[in-house]
């Protein structure tokens, strides 16, 4: 609809500038924190934002974009950091190759599950991925190979070949470069054909196919690299906790709706949203498991699940949309006024 | 040898009570295609409803099964009315993710309430074991299914049968059609939220005879359902009746030759295999 005149490029480049300037002064002050906080617990939620960003992604590649609802990214993460806790434990090897052996691993346990079950209806693929994932815990529980429901135990040697510190501030950078990379990777899918594709699959399944796309191909893909991505997620969450058991990653699928709820609340189908669901998620999750925490389990997961039906009934775009409607609001004065 | 035919009878016993449970389910996804993850929520309602009955009131769980019936048609379609209808106008996804919610916010509510421990109810009137051919079954098994086949056939005479159950199943196969012949759709879906939710809820009080009670129990008998259904299609009550007993035939076998863990990965395992080969469902043409 916009003409392409000189004054209306030139705009566009002044936006383009404005949040590449927001962009810069973002990460400068993510880069600095470490320097200006020495309190570790704050050091902590961030790290957790950083690793919550990456899981919350990779999630939204499948949950925002397809549009199918996978309940099962818990055992993605619990490849990465079992690989990462199994490889000096057993075979000597630095955990920095989980970095490549865990998307392998975790890429063919997603083509496995996802292949047979997204042929059919949403249902199945959200019910599938959730037995999934209670069998996988269930096995787990009871494989002896990675010592079962006692877990393993990563000992606490710090040194570069073992991604060990021996303070939490490097391992504050690892992840913020990992999620920095993670979102830049999704921003260049989410501009790519690919993204174009999965898009247009949630918009209209019918009307993809009917184009010409192989929708069935586009979704396994989406969600092979999910779950490859999800996996380095969990390669950071056992070299920080230096601890991994089978509950951690997948006790009642917690950490899988934990995911996807990042990416709901944040915003589906788009870049921003993950982002913004885990700088609000992870701190409100920390504070009212210290607030709520003498109260029992229970309470604070009951108030999760009514905070998930009423964000499901009400308010399904998330917090992006906020964003989105601000910036379009901003815009639309600037634009009055030009003209 | 005799241990294989002893689980496969076992199996076939609990196999019913997995259709009752399937039953409802079905009844929800052909008439409002909602899958309700909360299905086993419900179930475990039904069986602290009947827990409670039994230690308070001193009245035994094959009687609370009326009540059980009542009480969980109530909430299902009040859980339909509050919750569901809103869900209805959204996408898919949210659908799935409100029903999802539905089962956290009953399972760990109820965990709040209740406490995660484990409850045990002993000393009802059917809690022994008898032998029929030098073969051993629980009593409460045996009731429990002897009941499930009971309300499986007052609910399929109701749907097959009177007026309202007519109107379900033409919802159910076609529901514009059903509209303009004067069905009202909005009804149907309260009454089959109900009549799904009641028959999961009896299937519930019925197993506290000899089934732990505690706030999770139900996911993996959401599974379960869903698998039945999954394999036997709609709107055919004798295919997820077929289902139900495969289902219990396969874990307990599988439970008493692998290890008795193994008994929900197996039936996991089996059902991704049959989706593969055949994504119809197993009795559907075609």
């Amino acid at each position: 609809m916009d003409k392409i005149t000189l004054s209306s490029m030139l705009e566009k480049s002044r936006e383009k500038r404005i949040s590449v300037l927001l962009i810069t002064i973002a990460l400068l002050v993510l880069a600095v924190i470490p320097f200006i906080i020495n309190n570790d617990f704050t050091l902590s939620i961030f790290i957790w934002i950083f690793v919550y960003i990456i899981l919350g992604s990779a999630w939204n590649l499948v949950g925002g974009y397809t549009g199918q609802i996978a309940l099962a990214h818990g055992v993605f993460v619990a490849i990465g950091a079992y690989s990462a806790a199994v490889l000096p434990k057993y075979y000597g090897i630095t955990p920095w190759l989980a970095f490549i052996i865990a998307p392998l691993i975790a890429a063919c346990v997603g083509f496995a599950i996802s292949y047979p079950t997204l042929k059919l209806k949403g249902h199945y693929f959200a019910m599938t991925t959730l037995a999934f994932g209670f069998v996988t815990w269930k096995v787990f529980l009871h494989w002896d190979y990675i010592n079962g429901a006692a877990g393993l135990n990563i000992p606490f040697k710090p040194s570069f070949s073992a991604m060990i510190f021996s303070t939490p501030d490097i391992m504050y950078y690892l992840s913020f470069i990992l999620a920095a990379g993670t979102i830049v990777l999704f921003y260049i899918i989410d501009r790519s054909k690919l993204g174009m594709y999965l898009k247009s699959i949630n918009q209209d399944e019918e009307s993809a196919e009917n184009r010409g796309i192989n929708v069935h191909k586009y979704k396994v893909y989406a969600m092979t690299l999910s779950a490859a991505i999800t996996s380095i997620g969990g390669v950071i969450f056992a070299q920080y906790v230096l601890f991994v058991d089978p509950n951690l990653f997948m006790e009642g699928s917690l950490m899988s709706i934990r995911i996807a709820l990042i990416a709901i609340v944040g915003g589906l189908g788009t870049v921003l949203g993950p982002i913004l669901g885990a700088f609000v998620m992870i701190p409100l999750e920390e504070y009212t498991r210290a607030f709520l925490g003498g109260l029992g389990r229970g309470y604070s997961l009951f108030i999760y699940g009514i905070v998930i039906i009423v964000i499901a009934m009400y308010w399904p775009k998330g917090l992006a949309d906020i964003i989105y409607r601000i910036e379009k609001k901003i815009k639309g004065v600037y634009h009055g006024r030009s003209k | 040898m005799s241990m294989i035919v002893q689980s496969i009878l076992t199996g076939i016993i609990m196999g019913c009570i997995f259709s009752l449970i399937a039953t409802g389910l079905a009844l929800i996804w052909g008439v409002v295609e909602i899958v309700n993850f909360a299905h086993g929520s419900f179930m475990m309602l039904g069986m602290y409803i009947a827990y409670f009955m039994s230690t308070l009131l001193g009245i035994d769980p094959v009687l609370s099964v009326p009540l059980c019936a009542v009480v969980l048609f109530l909430w299902g379609s009040a859980s339909y009315k509050i919750v569901v209808t809103r869900l209805l106008k959204g996408k898919l996804l949210m659908q799935i993710f409100g029903t999802f919610g539905l089962m956290m916010a009953m399972d760990y509510g109820a965990m709040a309430i209740w406490s995660p421990n484990y409850r045990v109810l002993e000393n009802t009137w059917f809690s022994g074991s008898i032998e029929i051919g030098g073969y051993y079954f629980g009593e409460g098994q045996l009731i429990a299914s002897f009941v499930s086949l009971i309300v499986l056939g007052l609910v399929t005479v109701f749907l097959l049968h009177t007026k309202t159950g007519k109107a379900l199943r033409a919802s159910a196969d076609d529901k514009v059609a059903a509209v303009t012949v004067g069905i009202d759709s909005e009804k149907m879906y309260t009454y089959a939220w109900g009549i799904g939710s009641a028959c999961v809820g009896v299937a519930g009080a019925l197993m506290t005879n000899f089934f732990y009670i505690q706030p999770q129990v139900g996911m993996i008998f959401t599974f379960f359902a869903f698998i039945c259904v999954a394999l036997a299609g709609f709107g055919r009550i004798k295919g997820i009746i077929v289902a139900g007993l495969m289902i219990g035939v396969i874990r307990a076998v599988s439970g008493f030759l692998i290890a008795p863990w193994t008994k929900d990965v197996a039936i996991f395992v089996i059902f991704i295999i049959i989706l593969l080969l055949r994504p119809q469902g197993l009795f559907m043409g075609k």
